[in-house]
């Protein structure tokens, strides 16, 4: 499996249970090793360069894990030395941050989910890393905790410019951050697609498939006063339009010589378009 | 590396278990002392306590757990690793750490153990100068093999991650294997010679031997370090982290 991410990427990464998200994640946080194939981060491939690029980035893998009998600072504190990170400072500009600033000397073990969730969370963003890798964040969280750690995301991907690779199985909450999506199926990448462009193709439109696309063009602007439409290269015009009345579209389009093979409604929210990428309901 | 380690002490001596244990073997060390009648010689004190001392290996199970087993229980290496820090550094990092403990660990045990000697019982007329250096070079040969014992158990949380499969491993490997060697070994030469190279059969042996033979358990610490060193090293590069 071979994907890209480009610097200041929000990329969601999609797929149904068992897909390879986790084991994708883990691959190149250096948690798993691959069988076969090589992994390439920050352009390094070999094992040092690889763990000095490692060295750039946040993760929170699966769910959260600490030392129980630590506080949220000095569990913090302890990654901090072990990452060489100099500003003490950045523990409690991260707790605050992720709103764990208050917890005291509560011990870990006495954490709710969301506080566990808020740790591990302030773990990976902590010392402003270039890669933040986020396995299903939101697991545990509230309302209001989901629209925090939404706030937070953006905010580090705007102010810092961090690169974020996210896999949630909550994909209205995905739509609401993601610029980039990656759909993988049974261990393999079945589409990469940039937000605008998913956009574009989840829109509700008519898809029409002619045999003459500069005819069929000219009739919608001409005859149907259409301008808002769009071509593409494999033989379909989308227009939004006529999206309750296609018969009207259809008699223009066949009455002046083009011939209709194909006029669909097309148009999906996240989760459809995922579910008919993968194969259906049965396998979503 | 060395954050590693700074990290890992400043977590192990931020929490009661190091100290709980510490003074657990220290009270111990005075106990054993106090068993004794205050007219007691301490060196035949001593010479009794060498053939305790092989007992004391097993105890390196409690550091290992500590300092590697913890990590395994509370999912908390994967931390650790997805930091980019190299797992032949990190594996080599714990190893170190849990020897910083064992002699933090030892010189206070040897503290208490020494001063309460001194304290209730005197000196006999063995207790020469060559008495004292050749049962400290004992000791301290107890210590390297407390310190193989303990690239065994390291081996073991790494290869077993549920805490009963590893204890269980260390204490078969570290003292039933042994004893089973020693067994068979009354009646076939073969098992006498592996259970020498055991580190409890060189512990075993430690009171008894003379000291031109100290050499002998040396170089099977060294030989138990080496070879556990590898194997740890070899499964934790393959293994994935949860």
């Amino acid at each position: 499996m071979s994907f890209s991410l480009q610097k200041g990427d929000i990329y969601g990464l999609i797929g149904k249970n068992g897909a390879g998200k986790t084991t994708l994640l883990k691959m190149v946080s250096g948690l798993a090793v691959p069988a076969s194939g090589e992994v390439e981060l920050f352009g390094e491939t070999s094992e040092s360069g690889l763990n000095r690029a490692r060295s750039q980035t946040g993760c929170m893998i699966e769910s959260p894990s600490f030392f129980p009998y630590l506080s949220a600072a000095e569990n913090l504190e302890y990654y901090r030395i072990q990452r060489g990170i100099q500003e003490k400072k950045c523990i409690q500009e991260t707790l605050q941050l992720v709103g764990l600033a208050n917890a005291g000397k509560k011990n870990y073990r006495s954490y709710s989910t969301g506080m566990k969730q808020r740790l591990g969370l302030a773990f990976a963003i902590m010392g402003n890393p270039d890669l933040l890798i986020l396995d299903e964040p939101i697991n545990g969280l509230d309302p209001l905790g989901i629209a925090e750690f939404r706030d937070i995301i953006c905010k580090l991907n705007r102010e810092h410019n961090t690169t974020i690779l996210v896999s949630s199985h909550i994909l209205g909450e995905l739509s609401q951050i993601a610029t980039v999506y990656g759909f993988i199926n049974q261990g393999n990448l079945v589409e990469q697609v940039s937000a605008k462009e998913l956009a574009l193709k989840c829109k509700r439109r008519l898809a029409v498939k002619v045999n003459d696309m500069d005819k069929a063009a000219a009739i919608l602007k001409e005859q149907l006063s259409c301008v808002d439409f769009e071509m593409t290269g494999d033989g379909r015009i989308y227009v939004e339009k006529y999206m309750d009345t296609p018969a009207v579209l259809n008699e223009a389009l066949v009455k002046n010589g083009v011939q209709v093979s194909e006029l669909t409604a097309t148009g999906l929210s996240l989760e459809q378009y995922f579910i008919n990428l993968v194969g259906g309901n049965q396998n979503a | 590396m060395l954050k590693l380690i700074h990290s890992d002490l400043y977590r192990l001596f931020h929490r009661p278990y190091l100290f709980v244990l510490t003074g657990i073997l220290s009270a111990l060390a005075i106990l054993f002392n106090v068993m004794f009648p205050t007219q007691t010689p301490i060196e035949e004190s001593f010479q009794y306590a060498l053939n305790y001392m092989k007992f004391l290996p097993l105890f390196a199970v409690m550091i290992a757990e500590i300092v590697m087993a913890e990590e395994n229980k509370f999912s908390t290496l994967k931390n650790t690793i997805s930091s980019g820090l190299g797992r032949n550094r990190v594996y080599a990092g714990k190893l170190i750490t849990a020897f910083i403990l064992t002699v933090f660990c030892a010189v206070i045990t040897f503290l208490f153990y020494m001063g309460s000697a001194f304290l209730r019982m005197s000196a006999g007329k063995d207790l020469t100068p060559a008495f004292m250096g050749d049962y400290l070079l004992r000791i301290l040969v107890v210590f390297f093999l407390f310190v193989a014992a303990l690239f065994v158990a390291m081996v073991f949380t790494v290869a077993f991650q549920k805490k009963g499969a590893y204890v269980f491993s260390f204490i078969g490997c570290i003292l039933i294997l042994p004893l089973v060697f020693e067994g068979l070994g009354l009646s076939i030469n073969v098992f006498r010679m592996l259970y020498k190279i055991t580190i409890f059969g060189q512990a075993e042996g430690l009171y008894s031997i003379n000291s031109t033979q100290l050499y002998q358990p040396f170089l099977v610490a060294v030989l138990h370090m080496v070879i556990c060193g590898i194997i740890g090293i070899y499964i934790f590069r393959r293994q994935e982290i949860n």
